[in-house]
């Protein structure tokens, strides 16, 4: 059975200036013990999706189709059921690792916050060997819990942040550009500490990310977003040996890579679309190289082809 | 390429004092020094790049502001095409700025929000008094034009708000390269934009280096980037150089173990590769508490005894510097 | 070229004003603006608008408020209206004139030594600290006391409490922005030092400075009023709230109530004004300090 089940998952935010459609119709799910990432330019809706999950949109957002995690539907649970998932069931890091932490608050305090929300009736002694269970997952001393958060650097704070998410063993972690704040060699770190749980857990990943390298690493299946929707989603290698849809083929030559003899430096022209007035038809036709009479007026539709899902006229038959 | 000497940096430091709370000051009795830049000597000939390459707190940074004498080095002496640079004071230093200028990390940042595009692009060319109005307009359209800013005439009046992270970039190097200068010190001009305009970029700062004979100093935390724009690459580490090479010699054949190390934390977009990773132990030390020896020795998957008592000076290996007792 | 121009600004102003109306605090805005206007035209046109000269007895005095003199006249016969319409003049002008010398000393001082810092900030910035620490009302007595009446004196004394405020806004200010991307980046295209304080730092910093600047004003006229309350002010009988303030208040044991009555509302309404035209364009400028989250 599937984890995490997402049916035509449409999300606007209101604003003063328009309406954006930041998710349109997406469609895809997360199988136990998987691990998925979902790429894409800035501004594609890919961090709002993983803000969904958790329900945790700001109140000028609607919400429209089906998020259904370990068979309950997230949208229709109350908002006391909601927060008792979050944490416990769904956990999420972000980011910025500085800015995530309460200063004032030693790291136990963290881990017991948690600890307390969700099993009040949990002893002392117990709580603090769940938090050093925790903290050795990710490669950091237990003795680290009585310091401070500025007693961290921004690699052992992103360490800390993962142990906090998955101290109550959640079946699903959502990690929102995990390492993007941190210079490559911690990311490194990072990516391995996150490998290490992967394997040593019963855990299923969302790893949100524009880098692609990154994914292929890390994740056994992607999504890759344009403009709110999705438009491939399927193995990563199977992606990678043969993307389908020319986003997903431009984005993968765009990645500067380090081999000696390939200088070209490849980029996708122009800039994603203003998703308050998005164009008709593909979102993608303006940018893409094979664009026809089609494209620009008729929404393509996403079709299966095998494992891989793709929306784009060149396999719609259209 | 010719094999003039455009840049000589020779014993470069550059240390700043912290402000020490005074009771630490009574009891410990010395200021906490920060080498940012200790003691480090390159060249960059004609029409080069040279790639700095590290982590964060390695002193990149400090570095390339160091060379255009945005912060005043401690010690050292920087030759620019035939002359010290570290010799120039007041006006003189002023007047000297329209040889060399530098693209900075953050674009948004960069751009006063009060002033319009076009006023900020024409700024250098007013301060140094150079071409009439008229011409100044001109060559920023033509400039802009170039640049893929059109409609030039409508970017000239937009403010930087209004514009994209990779169009502000684009205004960062127009102004950047107004004043003809030769030579440029780019200080992760890419790091903050999106993978695909990253590429845009780097694409854009090539061409111009030819067509308008640049000389770069090419900072980077992104040794992927550097591949595609660097001649040379030097390798920083807490202050040091540990390691400077062609390109392709860093690429093929990476000795230092801090090279090494960086050159297998690039992650590869292809799953069909898997590769076995070098991974050093914790994190760069701050710069006030420098290890003694080797100050990577703390780090290094491969540190002897004697890389915690000697400190490697940079030696010739093959017709590349490396500073590592091992190799 | 000139009707360019005058097209670019209407539009401008246009677009402020939608954007102005677009939230509660553009309405705060809006209505102060209005007690302004109001208050403004009352002073621009006294003599048009008053129906008698303020300084000469136009009925009985300590008659109440009636159809000839709708806010009743005081103990010396002189219609309350009236002064109450030239009132304002006298308050707009020492007000206005006193933030005017507050500024031109306090942000020039702030912008320099918040640019060059050192020793020189540290002494300034201590005098300037010593002088805001001091009650303002207090300091103002002691100096007009010193100076003597007359409008620029009262200006001057006013001032001087206000220097420290400007001083201190723009130095903090200051040493933030010189520390950013642009100004560094105005100093690596060779810019002179003037050139960055004036085209880099304070246009930046601007906007701080004109909401300090309304709500001085505020506390101007409310300084100016409490001196002139105390007979430090303005030489009777030239309208002024504050001394119509404190004569009124004499009479109110015998139920005289207009006279007192009708220059405390003038003071409340236009430093009301001033405060919520200030508090609206703070919340217009730094729209993050009322947002949660």
């Amino acid at each position: 059975m599937e984890l995490l089940n997402i049916r035509n998952l449409s999300i606007e935010y209101k604003t003063k200036s328009g309406t954006v459609k930041a998710v349109e119709d997406v469609t895809f799910e997360v199988g136990e013990h998987e691990s998925l990432g979902v790429v894409g330019e800035s501004g594609c809706g890919k961090s709002t999706l993983g803000v969904a999950i958790l329900r945790l949109l700001p109140p000028n957002a609607t919400t429209k189709g089906e998020i259904i995690f370990n068979g309950k539907n997230l949208l229709s649970l109350t908002n006391e059921e909601m927060r008792r998932m979050r944490g416990k069931e769904i956990a999420m890091i972000f980011q910025d690792p500085m800015t995530s932490l309460n200063p004032i608050m030693r790291v136990r305090d963290h881990f017991f916050e948690l600890f307390k929300v969700h099993e009040p009736s949990m002893k002392k002694e117990q709580m603090i060997k769940l938090a050093s269970e925790a903290l050795e997952s990710v490669g950091t001393d237990p003795k680290r819990l009585d310091n401070y958060p500025f007693e961290f650097s921004g690699g052992m704070r992103q360490r800390v942040m993962i142990a906090i998410a998955i101290a109550l063993k959640p079946k699903l972690l959502i990690a929102d550009e995990p390492t993007t704040a941190l210079d490559v060699v911690v990311q490194e770190q990072i990516m391995q500490v996150l490998k290490n749980l992967m394997k040593t857990k019963n855990m299923s990943l969302i790893l949100i990310t524009h880098d692609m390298g990154i994914v292929s690493e890390l994740a056994e299946k992607v999504t890759v977003m344009y403009a709110g929707n999705l438009v491939e989603h399927g193995e990563i290698k199977e992606i990678y040996n043969e993307p389908k849809h020319p986003y997903t083929k431009m984005l993968l030559e765009s990645i500067p890579n380090i081999k000696l003899d390939d200088m070209e430096l490849k980029y996708i022209p122009g800039s994603p679309p203003d998703l308050k007035n998005p164009p008709k038809g593909c979102k993608y036709y303006p940018r893409c190289p094979y664009t026809k009479e089609i494209c620009k007026t008729k929404e393509p539709k996403t079709v299966k082809l095998g494992d891989r899902k793709v929306k784009c006229h060149l396999y719609s038959g259209g | 390429m010719s094999s003039e000497v455009f840049l000589r940096v020779d014993r470069l430091k550059k240390e700043f004092s912290l402000k020490v709370a005074w009771l630490e000051a009574i009891f410990k009795g010395k200021k906490r020094i920060v080498k940012a830049v200790d003691d480090v000597s390159f060249y960059i000939k004609k029409g080069e790049t040279l790639g700095i390459v590290g982590e964060s707190g390695s002193g990149k940074t400090t570095l390339g502001r160091t060379v255009i004498r945005l912060v005043e080095p401690t010690s050292g002496k920087i030759i620019m095409d035939g002359m010290e640079l570290t010799q120039l004071k007041g006006e003189t230093l002023r007047r000297e700025r329209r040889n060399f200028s530098i693209i900075f990390q953050d674009p948004m940042a960069s751009l006063n929000p009060y002033m319009r595009v076009g006023k900020i692009v024409s700024h250098p060319l007013e301060i140094h008094n150079i071409g009439t109005k008229q011409e100044r307009k001109e060559k920023i359209l033509w400039l802009f034009e170039k640049f893929n800013l059109t409609p030039a005439d409508e970017f000239y009046n937009r403010f930087p708000k209004h514009l994209s992270g990779g169009q502000r970039q684009r205004v960062v190097i127009a102004r950047a390269l107004i004043t003809n200068p030769k030579f440029i010190v780019a200080d992760e001009p890419t790091a903050m934009l999106d993978v695909s305009v990253r590429s845009q970029i780097l694409k854009l700062m090539i061409e111009i280096k030819y067509e308008f004979k640049l000389t770069y100093l090419f900072i980077t935390h992104d040794l992927a980037s550097a591949k595609y724009i660097c001649d040379r690459i030097g390798v920083m580490y807490l202050g040091k150089i540990v390691e400077i090479a062609n390109k392709e010699d860093i690429f093929k054949e990476p000795l230092h173990p801090y090279t090494k190390i960086l050159m297998s934390s690039i992650p590869i977009p292809d799953p069909n590769i898997k590769r076995e990773k070098l991974i050093p132990k914790g994190e760069i030390p701050s710069a006030t508490n420098i290890p003694t020896g080797c100050r990577f020795h703390t780090r290094c998957p491969f540190a002897k005894s004697i890389c915690r008592e000697k400190e490697p000076e940079l030696k010739d290996v093959g017709g590349r510097l490396v500073a590592c007792h091992i190799v | 070229m000139v009707e360019n121009s005058n097209q670019m600004l209407s539009s401008r102003l246009s677009s402020f004003i939608r954007e102005m109306l677009g939230d509660s605090s553009g309405i705060m805005a809006l209505a102060g603006l209005t007690i302004l206007i109001i208050f403004i035209l009352m002073a621009l046109f006294a003599p048009i608008i008053a129906p008698y000269s303020p300084v000469q007895p136009s009925g009985n005095p300590l008659s109440p408020p009636s159809w000839h003199h709708i806010m009743g006249t005081d103990n010396m016969g002189y219609d309350v209206f009236s002064r109450f319409i030239y009132g304002s003049r006298m308050a707009l002008t020492i007000a206005s004139v006193a933030t005017l010398i507050a500024a031109g000393i306090g942000i020039p001082l702030g912008l320099v030594v918040g640019y060059f810092g050192g020793a020189v900030d540290r002494v300034i910035t201590m005098i300037m600290d010593s002088v805001y620490t001091f009650p303002g009302l207090i300091l103002a007595i002691a100096i007009a006391a010193v100076l003597g009446p007359g409008i620029i004196n009262i200006s001057l004394s006013i001032a001087v409490v206000y220097i420290p405020t400007y001083y201190r806004v723009i130095r903090s200010q200051v040493a933030s922005v010189k520390n950013e991307l642009y100004v560094e980046s105005a100093y690596s295209i060779g810019a002179k030092t003037s050139t960055i304080i004036f085209k880099y730092i304070l246009p930046n910093v601007l906007p701080s400075i004109i909401v300090v600047l309304s709500m001085n004003i505020a506390d101007a006229i409310m300084t100016e009023a409490g001196l002139s309350f105390l007979g430090l002010g303005i030489t009777p009988p030239t309208p002024d709230w504050g001394y119509d303030l404190a004569n009124g208040q004499q009479f109110l044991i015998s139920n005289d109530w207009w006279m007192a009555f009708f220059p405390g509302v003038a003071i409340i309404l236009i430093v009301l004004g001033f405060s919520m035209f200030a508090e609206g364009l703070n919340e217009y400028f730094n729209p993050n300090i009322g947002e949660k989250r």
